[in-house]
């Protein structure tokens, strides 16, 4: 978008009240650059790329279903699901998609466009996200499938699962622990002026951080620079060649700086999710048994240390061919309440279950113990990268891993010059800094199994809206 | 390139005496052009590969793919995805230590071989596609293990009455073109020395196309893959006639009738073709019916088909024959604009989409390419989507039911 500040705000306030009326029955995007990319959010990072038939934006907003009410639990997933459908309907003559993911403590839209549907697609993501009252009629709809798909999966075991997963993690009464489903009542308790209101107080865009990855994006195309946004652009070191941004707007606020990684360690004085270990033992009659062990993670500890530990375990834990016991492996970090923690999830057969709480535990301990050759290492690392830069290929794995970026380090990391810079010691470091584990087995009783002392687990219990 | 300008220094030597790209310099045209599919340099050096360079759509990314035309004569069927199957087995072994993408694929044309990684990883990318292209190892326990696992999946896949219906239009489609699975017979009679042999006389660096995507130079990259494929020789061997394996398609039990109609056009990746399925797709899933009924797009040498196909217990046959034989004529006559736009919006998108990585870009370019499509067709065509409307539809529909009437049954 050529020209000034004074050009742009009209247009693009000419887009969006068009798009928002429904006005859409043309197939063709609008030819040249179209709607500027939309301005005003917290942080946002322009990243282009030089040739691409398709752009994505990705929107990160800070809540999730630990903020749904009490009582009204599925709230933010209903509101998500909502909105990603109202803005499909409205793209979707353009070839564009979207889609939504709802997190415990974080919301993520995410839209795919062919390059030249960009900018209209993103006007509309825009204002249907942030201004276009919620339809009644899409209400009621969405309401209806969640409820089906509630009753659909009413006596789960997978579902108890994931209940007592996150009770041993925060505690039952935490908001944190609240099903992201919801439960028949209490979506059968959501209105229509309910989800608007949680809208208004969670769905802001200067809550928000947004990251445009494809062609045709320079800094022009920025609406919201430095000097007529409350936001803060962020050009992305990988592309900073290709567009180079001011060198005022390049890198993260100082006070989202994460701390330099030799902070981290006693010396330090970390705080964590929790101090005590714990574990917990459910019998049920089912045909596998599920294990999670979860390490709480000191505050401060690099992002990037911490993906690369994720990377060592899960090659640790997961390597190919796979180990015949398992149905699932996956290790991914979750923000709690009290702090990060990096949780390892694994379905296996029964009779593997003992063998596999070992494999877990003792995977960690060899990393934390150093013990790794740094030619083995130097050989991860590729593969840590190779799996990093072919994911993020598609523009769509790239915004929504640089809005990830923005919202919780103010920055887009160069995931490759970090990932580079890691050596043995900084793995070891970040392994033996976890803390004491929690442990939940849900499967069969094959009575033979030695699992420790065990205990009921707590039931959520949903009160008045 | 550490370590290796030994190897560099002649292979440059030789691509300047080469003739020289077709168009201006690299980096002049960089600036100029905005096009994903538009190739930045097209090189034919002596002896072959053909090489095409499109622009990464990811910078630290480099994709490769080289395909292979592969001529099986009666006897030496499957001999072509059993070479694949054995690189595909070799190649990950290579891939895994770092982590590179690899994948080989049986194309309507022959073989298709694709690796990607980081540009940081580009010698080692060379290496495993000079090892893909490398002649088998057709000795042992290896070759056999691939034979009979392919065979294995040969048989699963040719039991159904639905796989026999679609072999059946196929061969209607293109007598005598590779089927999209292989006769188990037919692979169960492939020895070593035929394997060898379709590699040897297939494997040839002058046929080869290889289609690149990257962000460094085109010299850069061209050193890195050096010396893929078996040099020419004078004269090409011609396919070796080899005694062809009895017929042995396999009774098929089925409890209910099989019908299907296929409508091929020229050429072989014309969208609409897509559109047109879609569209049928969506025409029989709003219309009732004691029957079930399915639409399939094939690419096949020369040909986009669009298949018809549908089943029901013998009572409900009559209707079910009706349904898919008048599919066509149906959907034209229920066409509408929204419908047409929304269906080419589609089939637009997914195509762009497809081709949004490096290794999405050089597979949808390459496979154009195989087709004897150029690059700027295969982009115009996807752009002459945004303008598709119901009479253009209804045209191409029109022409497609005017074709030869292809159909097949499978009955009780």
């Amino acid at each position: 978008m050529r020209g000034g500040v004074a050009t742009r705000l009209p247009a693009r306030a000419l887009a969006i009240a068009a798009l928002a009326g429904g006005a859409l029955s043309a197939q063709e995007p609008p030819s040249g650059p179209g709607a500027p990319v939309p301005g005003g959010y917290a942080l946002q990072a322009i990243l282009p790329r030089t040739v691409s038939t398709v752009a994505a934006a990705s929107v990160r907003l800070p809540h999730g279903s630990a903020d749904d009410p009490q009582g009204l639990e599925g709230m933010a997933l209903l509101l998500a699901h909502m909105l990603e459908s109202t803005v499909s309907d409205r793209v979707g003559v353009w070839g564009a998609t979207v889609t939504s993911e709802v997190g415990r403590t974080e919301t993520v839209f995410t839209l795919l466009a062919p390059a030249d549907a960009l900018r209209p697609s993103l006007a509309v993501a825009d204002s249907v996200l942030f201004r276009t009252p919620l339809d009644a009629e899409t209400f009621q709809r969405r309401r209806q499938e969640a409820l089906e798909r509630l009753a659909f999966e009413a006596g789960s075991p997978i579902r108890e699962y994931e209940a007592e997963a996150a009770y041993l993690l925060v505690g039952s009464s935490s908001p944190w622990a609240r099903p992201a489903v919801g439960t028949p009542t209490s979506v059968e308790g959501l209105t229509l002026g309910a989800l608007e209101t949680f809208r208004r107080e969670h769905v802001q865009r200067d809550l928000a951080a947004l990251a445009v990855v494809g062609p045709g994006l320079d800094t022009d195309a920025r609406e919201g620079a430095p000097a007529d946004t409350t936001g803060t652009p962020v050009a992305s070191p990988d592309t900073s060649a290709a567009a180079p941004a001011p060198a005022d707007t390049l890198g993260p606020p100082a006070d989202t700086l994460p701390p330099p990684a030799d902070t981290v360690g006693p010396a330090a004085a970390p705080t964590y999710a929790w101090s005590t270990a714990d574990r917990l033992d459910l019998v049920r009659d089912v045909t596998n048994t599920w294990i999670q062990v979860g390490y709480p993670v000191p505050a401060g500890l690099p992002r990037t240390d911490l993906e690369v530990l994720l990377h060592a375990l899960d090659e640790e834990l997961d390597p190919t061919p796979p180990d015949p016991d398992r149905y699932s492996v996956s290790v991914r970090l979750e923000r709690l309440p009290g702090g990060p923690v990096l949780l390892v999830e694994a379905a296996v057969l029964p009779e593997a279950a003992d063998r596999w709480e070992r494999r877990i535990l003792s995977a960690v301990e060899r990393l934390a113990s150093g013990g790794m050759h740094e030619t083995l290492f130097a050989w991860q690392k590729r593969r840590a990268r190779s799996a990093r830069l072919l994911a993020e290929a598609a523009p769509e794995a790239a915004a929504r891993r640089a809005a990830e970026d923005l919202l919780r380090e103010g920055r887009v990391r160069d995931l490759e010059a970090e990932i580079a810079a890691m050596d043995v010691a900084r793995l070891s470091r970040a392994a033996k800094s976890l803390g004491e584990p929690r442990v939940l087995r849900l499967g069969p009783d094959l009575g033979a199994q030695d699992a420790g002392p065990s205990r009921q687990g707590g039931a959520y219990a949903p009160g008045p809206a | 390139m550490p370590g290796s300008s030994a190897v560099v220094v002649p292979i440059l030597t030789l691509l300047l005496a080469a003739p020289a790209p077709a168009q201006e310099p690299a980096t002049a045209r960089r600036e100029a052009q905005a096009s994903p599919f538009t190739p930045d340099t097209m090189l034919t050096p002596s002896g072959g590969p053909r090489v095409l360079f499109l622009r990464s759509p990811a910078p630290r990314v480099v994709a490769f793919r080289l395909s292979v035309p592969v001529d099986e004569a009666p006897g030496e069927v499957g001999a072509a995805r059993l070479l694949g199957a054995l690189a595909l087995q070799r190649l990950r072994t290579l891939a895994r230590p770092f982590g590179a993408q690899v994948d080989v694929a049986r194309t309507p044309w022959g073989l298709a071989y694709s690796v990607a990684g980081p540009v940081a990883e580009l010698e080692l990318l060379g290496y495993l596609l000079r090892e893909a292209v490398a002649e088998p190892d057709v000795r042992g326990a290896t070759f056999e293990g691939v034979r009979r696992s392919l065979r294995e999946e040969a048989t699963h896949l040719t039991e159904t009455p639905l796989a026999t219906l679609v072999a059946e239009l196929r061969a209607l489609v293109s007598p005598g073109a590779p089927a999209d699975v292989d006769a188990p017979a037919a692979i169960d009679a492939l020895g070593p020395g035929t394997v060898q042999e379709v590699w040897r006389r297939s494997h040839r660096r002058a046929a080869m196309t290889l289609v690149v995507s990257a962000s460094e130079t085109w010299e850069v990259v061209l050193a890195a893959v050096h010396g893929l494929g078996l040099r020419d020789p004078a004269v090409a061997a011609p396919p070796r006639p080899v005694e062809p394996p009895r017929s042995a398609r396999p009774g098929v039990q089925t409890l209910r009738v099989w019908h299907g109609r296929a409508y091929a056009t020229t050429p072989g990746d014309d969208p609409r073709a897509a559109v047109a399925a879609l569209l049928i797709a969506s025409h029989l899933r709003d219309s009732p019916g004691d029957h079930e009924t399915s639409v399939q797009l094939w690419e096949m040498a020369g040909h986009s088909v669009v298949a018809v196909l549908g089943a029901a217990y013998p009572q409900a046959a009559g209707s079910m024959r009706a349904a898919v034989e008048g599919a066509l004529d149906d959907t034209s006559a229920g066409l509408d604009e929204a419908s047409v736009r929304e269906a080419a919006a589609r089939v637009r998108s997914d195509l762009l989409v497809s081709a949004r990585t490096p290794s999405g870009l050089v597979a949808a370019v390459g496979r154009a390419l195989e087709s004897g499509t150029s690059p700027r067709a295969l982009e115009g065509r996807i752009d002459a989507l945004r303008g598709l409307d119901a009479r253009a539809m209804r045209s191409f529909l029109e022409a497609l039911a005017a074709g030869p009437p292809l159909r097949a049954e499978v009955r009780p």
